[in-house]
Parts: structure tokens; sequence; C-alpha cells
């Protein structure tokens, strides 16, 4: 006669697995701030850093520091912080964070937290005439005035390029940033 | 006499499976600070701090160009089987599955042949399966991807018999058993896969799809037809509704996926093969930028068949009653994935590694019990 086993450590063993991979799963996903869509973004935003050319008056040459601005909190901005020290172009990068709308016009870049999107216009009065790049991921950020605005969309970043406000700016881009942009304005 | 007591538990398995996409689901959350309208902003808070970031490994970029980078896919979704695709994106992909299948076992206890042939005439004593598997994927948008799989099957199965005089072709059970061989066209299914839900972390993809009965039904052994799992498709439509959650977190990439396969009908002899079903876990950890190593959990659960075939006689071999397909497995699988290639236009070519062994069978049998399986994988996608 065979005879068959109940098999009780069998029933219990799909829960257990089950149980296991979420708490696996919670754990990793937890780190989301460290994401692989924020390490892209913050390579686009040096990129963006080494294809403008800024005016004189704004960015002399013998200048040895470029100052990216930081409004508004977010995992992006955040993990901008991490550029600090970097050398683009041959000058390094300092990184601030700016607490005050009447001092963002002190940096040469300025990117704008998702958070702010109630306030973009008042963000961009305070930039006025002040040649700052603006750079965002904000939706709508590039069409209302803002000069770059990375975007994700079918698993790729892209990035959205108002040149009117480049020009307003007097900011140079490089042809490479030109090229690939989906230019909104 | 075969007594069996085996009773699917499937209030548990249902529970950890919703416990499980719920946790996933929740997990997979943006954090978005949320602060005040105004001008003037408190410093950042802790959680938010170079420092902090800086506890967690985080992908370097920062060699690559700008146009590489816009090749870049935010959710590395090759490392996984079930993704839904860029819109406009083709991929496809040929896949050689292999299964080797040696002994008996009813319950989760082995059983020789020797005690098989007291309850039976004969009693199949290994059985191998490659499937030559060809699958194209389309995305015709960003959330929608249609997918065709195309099976062929080379089924072969060992048995012994009771009385040595009844082995075929002159091989008898001294021998090694008389072989039986089965080949061509499996069930060829078509399937959508919709991204219902896609942050820069996670994509939650539902999935629905359609059997075709175009694998024949009809193969003989001489003048009578071959037991049910030497056939090379059910013979009937079937459903095959899917829930997929992949989450992604640098350097893992994790999966969670829910599938069942609904017979629909009986076929044309008689019977229709029980209904399927599977969850499982896949974690992928990304070694470097080409390579990737997982690890797979996955619980099958199979109905038994409904119906019969009158030409089959289910006193005669296990295989050829109907009762006896019922089951549960736990597979343990480990793989490895090559890749090159951006994606996009340029394209993505991906070599995948797969092999696994059950770590827990528990068969209405007696039933052939798995003994591993392998499968190897090239796909290209534009």
């Amino acid at each position: 006669m065979i005879r068959l086993s109940t098999g009780r450590t069998c029933r219990s063993l799909p829960a257990l697995l089950a149980l296991w991979a979420s708490t696996a799963a919670l754990d990793c996903l937890a780190q989301g701030k460290a994401s692989r869509e924020v390490a892209l973004k913050k390579a686009f935003v040096l990129h963006f850093l080494s294809l403008v050319d800024w005016p004189e008056d704004k960015l002399p040459r013998e200048s040895a520091e470029l100052v990216l601005g930081m409004y508004g909190f977010d995992p992006l901005g955040a993990a901008l912080h991490g550029l600090t020290g970097k050398v683009v172009r041959g000058r390094r990068l300092v990184v601030r964070h700016f607490t005050n709308l009447e001092e963002v016009s002190q940096c040469h870049a300025l990117f704008v937290s998702p958070s702010e999107q109630k306030t973009l216009r008042a963000v961009f009065d305070a930039l006025a005439d002040s040649s700052v790049l603006t750079v965002s991921d904000t939706a709508g950020f590039a069409e209302q005035g803002g000069v770059l605005n990375l975007r994700s969309g079918q698993n790729h970043v892209r990035y959205e390029l108002n040149r009117e406000a480049a020009r307003r700016a007097r900011l140079t881009l490089g042809p490479e940033l030109l090229r690939l942009a989906r230019v909104v304005r | 006499m075969i007594r069996s007591g085996l009773r699917p538990s499937f209030g548990t398995t249902l529970a950890s499976g919703v416990f499980f996409f719920l946790a996933l689901a929740a997990s997979a959350q943006p954090t978005t600070a949320t602060q005040p309208e105004g001008v003037t902003r408190a410093p950042p808070p802790p959680e938010h701090s170079a420092e902090h970031q800086q506890q967690v490994p985080e992908e370097d970029f920062s060699k690559l160009t700008l146009a590489q980078l816009m090749e870049v896919e935010i959710v590395p979704t090759q490392l996984v089987d079930t993704h839904a695709h860029a819109r406009g994106e083709v991929m496809i992909s040929y896949r050689l599955m292999t299964m080797a299948m040696k002994g008996n076992r009813v319950g989760t206890s082995r059983v020789e042949a020797d005690e098989v042939l007291r309850a039976f005439a004969m009693s199949p004593t290994e059985m191998s399966m490659y499937m030559h598997m060809l699958e194209l994927m389309y995305a015709p948008v960003d959330s929608v991807t249609f997918m065709a799989m195309v099976p062929y099957k080379m089924l072969s199965m060992k048995h012994v018999a009771r009385d040595p005089q009844v082995g075929m072709e002159g091989h008898s059970a001294e021998e090694g058993g008389f072989p039986e061989r089965t080949t061509g066209l499996g069930d060829v299914t078509v399937m959508g896969l919709y991204a219902a839900r896609t942050s820069p972390w996670s994509q939650l993809v539902l999935q629905g799809g359609v059997s075709f009965p175009t694998g024949s039904v009809d193969e003989m052994l001489g003048d009578r037809r071959q037991e049910y799992m030497m056939q090379l498709g059910s013979g009937s439509f079937g459903l095959v509704p899917a829930l997929a959650f992949v989450g992604q977190a640098h350097p893992w990439t994790m999966e969670a996926r829910a599938q069942a396969t609904f017979r629909l009908g009986m076929n044309r002899h008689g019977y229709r093969l029980g209904n399927e079903y599977s969850v499982s876990a896949l974690g992928a950890y990304k070694l470097s930028r080409q390579v990737a190593a997982s690890i797979k959990a996955e619980g099958r659960w199979f109905d038994g068949i409904n119906g019969a075939d009158p030409t089959l006689d289910a006193a005669m071999e296990p295989t050829m009653n109907p009762s006896l397909y019922r089951g549960k497995r736990v597979d343990l699988g480990f793989g490895l994935t090559l890749h090159e290639g951006a994606g996009g236009s340029k394209g993505r070519v991906s070599l995948g590694l797969e092999a696994g062994l059950p770590v827990l069978q528990q068969l209405e049998g007696p039933q052939l019990e798995v003994d591993w399986y392998g499968a190897v994988t090239v796909s290209f996608a534009r």
C-alpha cells in the first residue's frame, strides 16, 4: 500500500515564502530615494551644467566656482548635494540650498523642486534678468518659463527646453543639448 | 491500493498573495516631501541630506554622454520576464527550456517502480521535456504590450511493465523500459500586458491571454493514443490571467507574479486539462552594467484532469489516470542575465541562463517527480 503524507509543511510554505519576499521587497523599495531615476537625473543635471555657457558678467572666465542652487525639497534635490566638489569645465561645483527667493539670483543654475510648483511664478520673477539656468523635474516647468525640465516617460528620462527662456537669460546652449531636447518654446 | 490525502490550501495561498502584492504596492509609493507654500523654507530634513543619500549605493551615470543617458531605462526591466515595453519597441526572443523527471512520488514521498507496479500494469520511470519557445512582443503604446508565444515541444518518456512481455518494439523492462516520443507544435498563447501603474521604482502589470489549442492531442503509440502528459497540446482554449509587480531599488530588481491558466471546455477526446496556478517572487541583483544574477521561488498548483480519454485505460498506468495529475510544487531557481546595449534605437541583446530544482513536491500520485529544469534565453529588443 502506498500512503500519501499529509504535507502540512507544504501548506504553510507559500505563506512563509510570501512573507519573506514581502519583507525583502519592503526593505529594498524603502530605499527609493536613491533610485535609478534620481541617479539618472543627477547625471543629466551635471551634463546640463557642462553644456551651457553663461555671459561673462554672470560667470567671469577667471571664476573658479560654479554655484548650483536648490530651492525646495525632494529626493533629487537632496541627491544633487552629492555633486559638490565636482569639476565642471575647470570650475569647482558648489551646491547651495536657498530658503529665500531674494537670494536665488546669486547662483548660476537653480534646481527648483517639484514641491515649488505652485510658486513657480514667484521664482521666475525673482530670477528675471539674472542669467540663471533654471532646471526642474516639474510638469509644465518649461512651458511656464523654466529653461530645462527633466521628464520621465517610456521608461526613460527626457528633457524639455524653453529656448525663449534661455535666450532671455542670455545663456548659450551647446549643440548636443539643443539636439536632444524636446523644445517646448 | 493507493490512497491520496492531498488537500489544496488555496485560502492560505490567496491570503499570502494578496498580502504580498499589497505590501509591495504600498512600499512603492514615491517619497515626496510636501512643503507649505511661501518663499521661505526650513533647512532640508535629515533624511534628505547628502549624508543620508550616501548610505545607499547609487548607480553612477556620470561617465555616460547625454545621448547615452537618454537610452538608459529607468527600471531595467530586462532582468525580469514580465514588463511593459516602451512604445514602438519590438522584442523577439528564443528560449530553450528543458525539464528532467525521474522516479515517482506519492504525496511528498518517493516510491519505487516496483511499488507502482503493484497497483498498475506499467509505471513511468523517467521523462524529459525540451521546449523551443519563440516569443514576440510589440508595444503599440507605452502602457500596452502584446505578446505571442509559440512553443515547439519534444517529449520523451520511459516505462517499465509488470510483465516484461508488455514491452513494445522489442524493449523489455530489463532493457530499461520502452520509450515514447512526441514532437511538434504546442499550444500557442497570445497575451496582452497592461502597465496599470508605473512609477520611477515600479510597474504593476496586468496581463491577460488566450491559449489556443494548436498543439496535437492525437499523438499515437502504435494503435493507441499516448497518455495525457505526452500529448503536445491541451485540445481546448484557455484563459491566462496574470498580475505582476516589478519594483526596482538599485542594484535590486524584484518581481512578484501570480498567474493562472483556466482551461475552457472539453476537448474532442472528452477531457479537459486541469487549471494551473502559480505565484512567484524573483530578486535580481545587478552585478555590473551588463550582468545580473537572480534567484526565484515559485509555487505551482495543478488541478486534476476533468473527464477522461475513453481510449486510455486508467488502470494500465498512472499517467493514463486523469485523477493523478493533481499536485503542488515549489521550485527554487537561479539565473544569470547578460545584456548588451542601452535599448531604444540601438537595440538591446540579452542572454539569460536559468536552472532550478523543486524544493518541495506534493503529488497526487504515483506521478513522475521533477528533478531539475533549465532554460537558455536569447532576446533582442529594439
